[in-house]
C-alpha cells in the first residue's frame, strides 16, 4: 500500500500553490524541515484567518460588510477594540481621480471615522458607543478596521487628518 | 485508556484537501476552520474514511506504514491526535 493516502483531491486557488522561491527564503526551508522531522508522530495544526489576525495587530485591515466586528468590540478576549475608518473624500478626489475605496487611507493617512454621531429627535446631536460606530464597517459599505490602538497612535503621532464630524 | 473505543471519519467527503509535497491543509467547511495536517495525520484521517478503527488497529496501521515500533508511547499519542481530531469534528467515535 502507497503511503500517500488515497483521498479525493479537491482544487483550490492555483496561484495558492506557487511557492517562495527556495533561495531566498532560508527560514522558511528550515521551518518546513522542522515541520517535517515530526512525521513520526502525527500533527495536527489549526490556522487561523490572516483578517482577524490582522485586526487584533496594530495595523489597519479592511473589513466587508458582514464581517464580526461586533464580537470585537464587545471584547470577548480576542484583541483590540476597532473603529470603521473611510478614506477622506477630498483626499481620495485628489489621490485617487476621484472614487474613494473604502480600503486604503492613501500614502499620508487621512480618513473619517465612519458615521461618528447622529443627530437625535430633538435635533441634539449624540455621539455613536464605540460599538455602534464599528458597526458601521459591518453594516453599511465596508470600511477600514482599525484598532483603537491604531487609530490613537495615527492621531498623535502620524499627523494624519482625522475628521472625526463626519 | 480504552482501547475499545472506534473512529470513523466525519464529513469526510466535505473537506477541501490540498497536497503541498507530504503536508496537507484541510478546510472544514462545517467549522470554516483550515487545519495543517503532516503525513500521519493525514493518514489517519484517510484510514478512517475507509475502516472504522480502534486505536489500537490504527497505531497497528501507521506503525507497519511508516516503518515504526507501535509501542505504547506511541499509541498514546496516537489516542492524544484522535481526542483532537475529534473535538474539531474530523472524526467521530461509532463505539
Amino acid at each position: 500500500m502507497s503511503k500517500k493516502p488515497p483521498f479525493e483531491h479537491h482544487t483550490i486557488d492555483a496561484a495558492a500553490k506557487q511557492k517562495a522561491p527556495a533561495d531566498n527564503n532560508l527560514r522558511k526551508q528550515k521551518r518546513r524541515m522542522l515541520l517535517k522531522g515530526t512525521a513520526a508522530l502525527p500533527v495536527i495544526m489549526t490556522l487561523h484567518s490572516g483578517a482577524a489576525l490582522a485586526r487584533t495587530s496594530n495595523l489597519a485591515g479592511p473589513a466587508a460588510p458582514g464581517d464580526d466586528i461586533a464580537k470585537q468590540n464587545l471584547g470577548d478576549g480576542r484583541g483590540d477594540r476597532v473603529v470603521c475608518m473611510h478614506p477622506n473624500p477630498a483626499k481620495a478626489e485628489q489621490e485617487l481621480g476621484g472614487n474613494a475605496p473604502p480600503y486604503d487611507l492613501g500614502p499620508a493617512p487621512s480618513g473619517h471615522l465612519e458615521h461618528n454621531s447622529y443627530v437625535d429627535a430633538n435635533g441634539d446631536t449624540q455621539p455613536f458607543s464605540d460599538i455602534e460606530q464599528a458597526m458601521n464597517c459591518q453594516t453599511n459599505n465596508g470600511g477600514i478596521a482599525v484598532s483603537a490602538t491604531a487609530f490613537t497612535s495615527i492621531l498623535s503621532k502620524s499627523g494624519a487628518t482625522i475628521d472625526t464630524t463626519w | 485508556m480504552s482501547t475499545h473505543s472506534f473512529w470513523q471519519s466525519n464529513n469526510f467527503q466535505t473537506l477541501l484537501i490540498e497536497d503541498w509535497g507530504g503536508e496537507y491543509t484541510v478546510f472544514q467547511p462545517d467549522s470554516g476552520k483550515t487545519h495543517y495536517l503532516n503525513q500521519m495525520s493525514m493518514h489517519i484521517l484517510s484510514f478512517l474514511n475507509q475502516h472504522s478503527a480502534s486505536v489500537f488497529d490504527i497505531s497497528s496501521h501507521l506503525g507497519e506504514q511508516f516503518e515504526q515500533n507501535s509501542d505504547k508511547e506511541f499509541q498514546q499519542n496516537i489516542q492524544k491526535i484522535l481526542y483532537h481530531l475529534d473535538a474539531l469534528g474530523l472524526i467521530k467515535k461509532v463505539k
